[in-house]
């Protein structure tokens, strides 16, 4: 389980979602790195809409060890910042985006 | 006597209108506003050779048809779609016309007419991450990215609900005198907490309220009588590839050329106008300009914001005066023309002579990309 992150050809920096150009060298060529684990660094809670079977959290983190800064959505409320994630991808609308389970400590 | 530059002559602002009628346009409101810009400058349309225009919904038509729509023969013409940071990006430009003999007289208008589904269609589609990231995966609109920028700052700096409350309880005071603000009534700290939350910690009252409405500014190469100039501006877009933390933004990058510029500093501005589609984002920036530090923002808003020792958002701001989509950026800087224009009537501030006003905004990912600002100074007749 891991998220797909984009990482550049040339200097290694990753980003998510991918780019055109690398930020930090200006190179036009990424490959896929997976990324299995985050830090949370913040999160909250979308108001419940109608159909929704449990409350949608969204949260802020930061793949471990080298990011990037995702957003991503949460299996269950957080208990704290800078706890330790679990990243996974589920197929959404047709698309794979990234979430996110609490690792128990 | 050396020739002066350009000047600020005219405002002109709508109503905030939270429920429009079924003849409500975009174009409409727009035209509205360039309207009375004109009138409060006593010019017509003939006279008008410049138009720039900011609006996300006045589609399929653009600046240009605008124009035709309102009968306006121009030499100078712009677009933009930079929402927070379109006013003082489009007054940049007009300057920099003006000052290049490209026209003699440019109106700058900014506005935007919603019904529900525009705007949940405007913010669902807002940019490509939007739709293909974060809409489907159920972080909608920009409200839960600035919860959590809300609560890093928050972390940051010891600020508790309470004090936003403050800053907001402040601003509503100032649209009390304010006739075109969408909210006006007086709000205690006790409303600003009992309003159900959104997406924690941000609360109903954090967030900027919807409407439709539009405001304007005319300029002049050669302007006679009062006007207002514009002493320095800067900007910054993508300034940190959004790899920052959002608390600090593009300002803080050029607040010291900026005054450096302006010959003025923080201390001397009597008016001030920040972004305030968050009271975050407002904090954020009145950090970022000088007027205080991360670390005493809960004492600078008991001291200077609360008491009115600091003249911040005097029309209300967003947040009580009301969200016209592109209008939000140009509602701030034609406050602060206004004031220094002495155009503000009942609710005219005395012994104004020097300004500041902030653009923010275009959210990429996690928070706004843009940040731009403006020196105004009051150029006697």
């Amino acid at each position: 389980m891991s998220v797909n992150v984009h990482q550049c050809r040339a200097c290694g920096h990753c980003v998510y979602p991918a780019r055109l150009w690398c930020p930090v060298c200006g190179h036009d060529k990424n490959q896929p790195a997976s990324v299995d684990y985050a830090e949370l660094v913040a999160w909250t809670v979308m108001p419940q809409k109608e159909g929704d079977m449990a409350p949608v959290v969204i949260a802020t983190v930061r793949g471990v060890p080298d990011g990037p800064v995702m957003v991503v959505r949460l299996e269950e409320m957080p208990a704290r910042v800078g706890q330790r994630l679990r990243l996974f991808e589920r197929e959404m609308q047709g698309r794979k985006l990234p979430w996110a389970w609490t690792v128990a400590e | 006597m050396t020739r002066r530059g350009p000047g600020i002559v005219g405002v002109g602002e709508t109503p905030a209108l939270r429920h429009p009628d079924a003849s409500c346009t975009t174009a409409g409101l727009l035209a509205q506003a360039v309207g009375s810009a004109l009138r409060s400058a006593n010019l017509s349309p003939s006279q008008v050779d410049g138009l720039g225009v900011a609006s996300f919904t006045l589609r399929p038509d653009r600046a240009i048809d605008l124009a035709w729509q309102l009968g306006l023969r121009l030499n100078w013409c712009m677009q933009d779609e930079m929402g927070g940071a379109s006013a003082i990006n489009m007054l940049r430009h007009a300057w920099l016309a003006l000052e290049a003999g490209h026209a003699e007289t440019i109106v700058l208008v900014a506005g935007d007419h919603f019904t529900g589904a525009d705007f949940a269609g405007l913010v669902r589609g807002y940019n490509r991450s939007a739709q293909e990231y974060l809409s489907p995966l159920g972080c909608e609109g920009p409200n839960p990215l600035f919860a959590m920028l809300t609560q890093r700052q928050m972390a940051q700096t010891g600020l508790r609900r309470e004090d936003y409350g403050a800053l907001c309880v402040a601003q509503r005071q100032w649209a009390s005198a304010n006739p075109n603000a969408a909210y006006r009534q007086p709000l205690t700290l006790a409303d600003y907490l009992a309003a159900p939350i959104v997406a924690p910690p941000l609360g109903r009252l954090d967030c900027v309220p919807v409407v439709s409405g539009a405001s304007a500014l005319v300029l002049r190469a050669r302007p006679q009588g009062i006007s207002v100039r514009l002493i320095a501006s800067e900007a910054r877009y993508n300034n940190d590839q959004q790899e920052g933390d959002g608390l600090q933004t593009g300002i803080a990058a050029f607040a010291p050329a900026l005054w450096r510029k302006a010959g003025l500093g923080p201390e001397d501005m009597d008016v001030v106008s920040v972004y305030d589609d968050y009271p975050a984002m407002a904090l954020a920036q009145l950090c970022d300009l000088g007027f205080t530090s991360a670390g005493d923002l809960p004492g600078f808003i008991a001291r200077r914001l609360t008491t009115r020792d600091l003249l911040v958002n005097t029309a209300g701001g967003q947040l009580s005066a009301g969200q016209a989509g592109t209008a939000g950026g140009m509602h701030g800087l034609v406050e602060v023309s206004r004031q220094l224009l002495g155009m503000a009537a009942d609710r005219q501030l005395h012994g104004v002579r020097h300004g500041v006003v902030t653009g923010y905004g275009m959210v990429q990912l996690r928070y706004g990309m843009c940040a731009n600002a403006a020196v105004l100074t009051q150029e006697g007749a």
